[in-house]
């Protein structure tokens, strides 16, 4: 990211959206259960983090690129769907047809997949959002002091919120019918 | 379902759309060719400059200690100190006052002279550095400071340079 943000090295930064996109893209998506929601959110994070290149404002002294970069994702989610309860009417309706628009020919592919992830994306839903971003950051990998550094809250919570996310997602994958 | 079956199960195997990438990089491609025209354009400027401030601290040390009458400032009088290695990046910079100076302006440069910071005009002989420019400071590299000096008596003191110790 300091290549990139000092030298302006465009390979430098191919290299971190290759590695990070589909995993930020995967917690949005996660995070919302709505595809327009999570390339949006995706979007303007990495819209973001060039902005953030141009005014010199990343340092090498935060957590690590890819904590700062989940973190980025998570407050623009706080901001936009969580603090407004509107987890799919804060984007425009324009920007959720034109997404819309783009995936309808994907669709038929992924059916089959789509029934799959639906029904775990209900149960991630019937978790707090506090238990979720917890839960799918685990799945994606971050040590649980990396999540309480991102989410800002204590090691020893974010490992409660794990434990009754986990619990609470085995209970209900278990007995689907409970999810609705 | 055991932990690493669910983790697989958490991860989203759909990836955003072309056109969704192409935004993205097409941002990052005008940031770096802005980049690259303002690394163009400061190559441009003028090598006596950067000659002329290379040649001051890496040639002509001694130069600097000699603690001169006029403008050129005293190596012991100003803080930090000239060639001084520091544990924390400093907080201001303080100098001797130049008889006849109206305002001082403080620029500071990396070792290979280029400008990473100038001051506004200030009429004491101290300025306090902005702390986005304290955060840039790096360990083992080797910066250079001078005052140019406005009044009758205009003119330049320095450059005294200092270095931040490896943590």
């Amino acid at each position: 990211m300091l290549q990139f943000q000092q030298q302006g090295d465009l390979s430098a930064f191919e290299q971190l959206f290759q590695r990070h996109r589909d995993p930020l893209f995967g917690f949005l998506l996660r995070l919302s259960a709505n595809e327009a929601v999570a390339e949006d959110g995706s979007q303007q994070t990495w819209l973001r983090v060039v902005e953030t290149a141009r005014r010199g404002g990343y340092s090498a002294n935060a957590a690590g690129f890819q904590t700062w970069l989940f973190t980025l994702a998570r407050n623009w989610y706080i901001d936009e769907h969580v603090r407004r309860h509107e987890s799919s009417r804060s984007i425009t309706t324009d920007r959720v047809n034109e997404i819309a628009d783009r995936r309808q020919s994907d669709d038929d592919e992924h059916e089959n997949a789509s029934h799959d992830t639906t029904a775990l994306n209900e149960t991630l839903l019937t978790l707090p959002f506090e238990q979720r971003e917890v839960i799918v950051l685990w799945a994606y990998g971050f040590p649980m002091k990396q999540v309480a550094d991102l989410t800002g809250a204590p090691l020893d919570t974010v490992i409660s919120r794990k434990k009754y996310a986990l619990q609470r997602l085995r209970k209900q994958l278990a007995e689907p019918a409970a999810v609705k | 379902m055991n932990d690493d079956d669910l983790k697989q199960a958490l991860r989203e195997t759909r990836k955003p759309s072309a056109e969704h990438d192409e935004a993205i990089m097409a941002a990052a491609r005008q940031f770096a060719n802005e980049r690259s025209g303002r690394r163009s354009a400061r190559w441009s400027i003028p090598v006596a400059l950067a000659a002329s401030v290379a040649l001051a601290v890496f040639f002509v040390p001694n130069l600097l200690d000699r603690g001169t009458d006029g403008l050129r400032g005293s190596a012991d009088a100003v803080d930090p100190a000239h060639r001084s290695e520091l544990s924390a990046p400093p907080e201001k910079f303080t100098w001797p006052a130049a008889v006849g100076a109206t305002a001082y302006t403080v620029s500071l440069r990396d070792a290979a002279a280029n400008e990473i910071w100038r001051s506004n005009r200030v009429t004491e002989p101290r300025v306090v550095l902005p702390a986005d420019v304290i955060a840039i400071l790096e360990r083992d590299v080797t910066y250079i400071w001078m005052v140019e000096v406005s009044g009758s008596n205009r003119g330049e003191l320095g450059p005294w340079w200092f270095r931040l110790e490896t943590e």
